[in-house]
């Protein structure tokens, strides 16, 4: 089968060890039967039987004693027979594994589950619906590592192509192997985009038993179509429910009664052409940031951004616009509007990493 | 001269408009909050078109005042019968792709300047198509999802506030959108010397006329221009310490597009 490591794993061995052995059983069997021959005569007696080239400068005839001829010719013919179409056979596994891009696909795989193992603060998505891959996407764009977990080979085949910067694991996401392979331990945030509310509904429950066991500390995120499921799914463990057909709604709602033009927050939120989005950053304890003041920080002159609001880490209120004699502590939360670049610079600065 | 007689058509036999009009009506005496502002719709102003037996009957229940109509959208003389051609805008929201495009082709065709919103499911290849054949706004529902979801993923703190601030109406907070006129007192001034400086309000965007580009985190340098828009940030008193003109500005603005006002 396409694709399952392990599988392909198994198919490659056996045809290596096939091949070995016949080999090994070709030049042991003429060594043993043929006096005259040296071990390497045998192998190469071997090697132009298999190969079917048969120069006949060396043959179990002519280079046997006549006592030695007819067990040499019977050990002949079973090798040419059996021998030959058993190496054929898994010399036809090998190519084929190696042309038609098993190979390269395998070491891909597994070079994937080594990154993946690096990670840590990453995001999981399960489910490589359009709303998953549209996640995937707008990750891709912020540079945030994340990863695609689904069933299906194909779908995530379909998504990622030859993109080599897209993470992805095929296997069964209530799986805990699969959820390892994910580096599920380090993650941020895990979201649930299955179409299905009973198997997104069981997922919630699977990941929450999961965490609780192995003392994870992540957060899970699913999209809920119908308002029935919504108290399911905060029972189960849901931490954060986006309510999509009531945004969809809402969305036309929208577009009925503003005006013509597309507004700043619109393009804010999703414009493909200029990468900018409004943001936030967390200070944490170590950065340069952690108790100065505002204006002291440097952050317009090193980045060029303007914090638009801070959350106060020690009340929890919100400070628009704030003022420069803000004293920044650590846990405060920074808001701002900016492109990819700064945001980095930003990100550096005040997560100290 | 066209007329319009201030109707909404609502088509489709998907779940989107009994949410739409539940999320229309089902919020009492407040009206429903836009990005931009508060709005009152009237059931009366709403037309209903669906061959869906299950969405006909829910919808004579909970909103008497709705015309519900069971016919297909997809033939022009139902559309004409209920008024296309003077109505204000039109919903589309039918499962199959090609019967919105198809719809959205014929009530262009009928009327020129109504408003279309069609849903879609498969966006990427849909949306231009939509588009030529007049749609207004197209709407892909997993799109929607998708974008909530990465921004609850990588900025969970910024989306509730974001929520709080635009979607209630009793914080103290407001963004604005203020277009530069001719006429406009701060004009050629910098940043830091417009009144909105002075009266502490934050300019995080401007669009400007001259280019497609918006300019975010302006340096306080920036010279303000004629036909610029500014996002502006800020409290409520703060926004009232601007002068008479902008303010009238600014709630001009709020009811209709700058752009489309002026030109």
């Amino acid at each position: 089968m396409r694709g399952d490591i392990s599988n392909i794993n198994t198919k490659i061995v056996i045809a290596i060890i096939q091949i070995i052995l016949i080999f090994s059983i070709g030049t042991f069997g003429f060594n043993y039967l043929l006096n005259d021959i040296t071990l390497l005569e045998a192998l190469y007696l071997t090697v132009i039987t298999l190969t079917t080239v048969g120069y006949g400068d060396i043959s179990p005839y002519a280079n046997a004693h006549p006592d030695e001829r007819v067990p040499a010719l019977i050990f002949a013919i079973i090798l040419m027979i059996f021998g030959m179409s058993s190496f054929v056979y898994a010399a036809g596994i090998l190519t084929q594994y190696v042309t038609s891009g098993e190979l390269k696909r395998h070491q891909r795989l597994k070079k994937m589950l080594k990154k993946i193992s690096r990670f840590s603060e990453h995001y999981i998505i399960i489910g490589a619906s359009e709303t998953g891959c549209y996640i995937a996407d707008e990750l891709s764009l912020l540079k945030r590592p994340y990863v695609i977990i689904d069933t299906s080979f194909k779908a995530l085949d379909d998504y990622a192509g030859n993109d080599k910067s897209i993470y992805y694991i095929q296997g069964d996401a209530t799986d805990e192997k699969t959820l390892l392979k994910a580096g599920i331990a380090k993650a941020k945030r895990v979201a649930i985009t299955l179409p299905s509310p009973k198997d997104s509904l069981f997922l919630i429950m699977t990941l929450k038993e999961l965490a609780t066991k192995n003392g994870w500390k992540f957060e899970i995120i699913a999209k809920c179509p119908t308002a029935l499921f919504e108290k399911k799914y905060t029972m189960a463990g849901v931490d954060y429910i986006i309510k999509s057909d009531i945004s969809v709604a809402d969305q036309i709602i929208n577009e009925l009664y503003r005006p013509v033009s597309k507004t700043f927050l619109d393009r804010l939120r999703n414009d493909k052409t200029q990468i900018v989005r409004i943001d936030e950053v967390t200070v944490s304890d170590e950065s340069p940031l952690a108790n100065t003041l505002l204006k002291n920080s440097q952050i317009k002159k090193k980045t060029g951004l303007i914090i638009c609001a801070v959350k106060d880490f020690s009340t929890g209120n919100w400070h628009i616009n704030p003022d420069g004699d803000y004293l920044l502590g650590s846990g405060d939360i920074l808001v701002f509007v900016g492109n990819l670049k700064s945001s980095q610079k930003l990100r550096r600065l005040a997560e100290n990493v | 001269m066209y007329k319009t007689n201030g109707k909404t058509i609502i088509c489709g036999n998907t779940k989107y408009p009994l949410y739409l009009m539940q999320q229309l009506f089902n919020t009492g005496e407040e009206g429903v909050l836009t990005i931009r502002k508060r709005v009152f719709p009237k059931q009366k102003d709403f037309i209903l078109i669906t061959d869906e037996q299950e969405l006909i009957k829910t919808c004579s229940n909970s909103f008497s005042g709705i015309t519900v109509i069971n016919a297909e959208a997809s033939d022009d003389e139902v559309l004409i019968e209920q008024g296309i051609e003077n109505a204000d805008a039109i919903v589309i929201s039918y499962g199959d792709d090609r019967e919105n495009l198809l719809i959205t082709l014929s009530t262009r065709q009928l009327n020129p300047s109504i408003k279309i919103i069609v849903t879609c499911s498969m966006i990427e290849t849909m949306r231009p198509k939509l588009l030529r054949a007049g749609a207004d706004s197209v709407i892909s529902p997993s799109t929607i999802s998708g974008n909530k979801m990465a921004a609850q993923l990588v900025r969970p703190s910024t989306t509730a506030f974001l929520e709080e601030f635009l979607h209630s109406e009793n914080n103290n907070f407001s963004a604005q959108e203020i277009y530069i006129s001719k006429a406009d007192q701060n004009l050629g001034l910098t940043i830091i010397n417009s009144e909105y400086a002075r009266a502490s309000l934050l300019i995080l965007a401007i669009s400007r006329d001259d280019t497609d580009e918006i300019l975010y985190n302006p340096p306080s340098s920036y010279k303000l221009q004629k036909g610029d828009v500014l996002l502006v940030l800020g409290t409520i008193p703060n926004f009232q310490k601007l002068s008479p003109y902008t303010q009238y500005h600014l709630k001009d603005l709020e009811i209709d597009d700058p752009k489309y006002s002026t030109n």
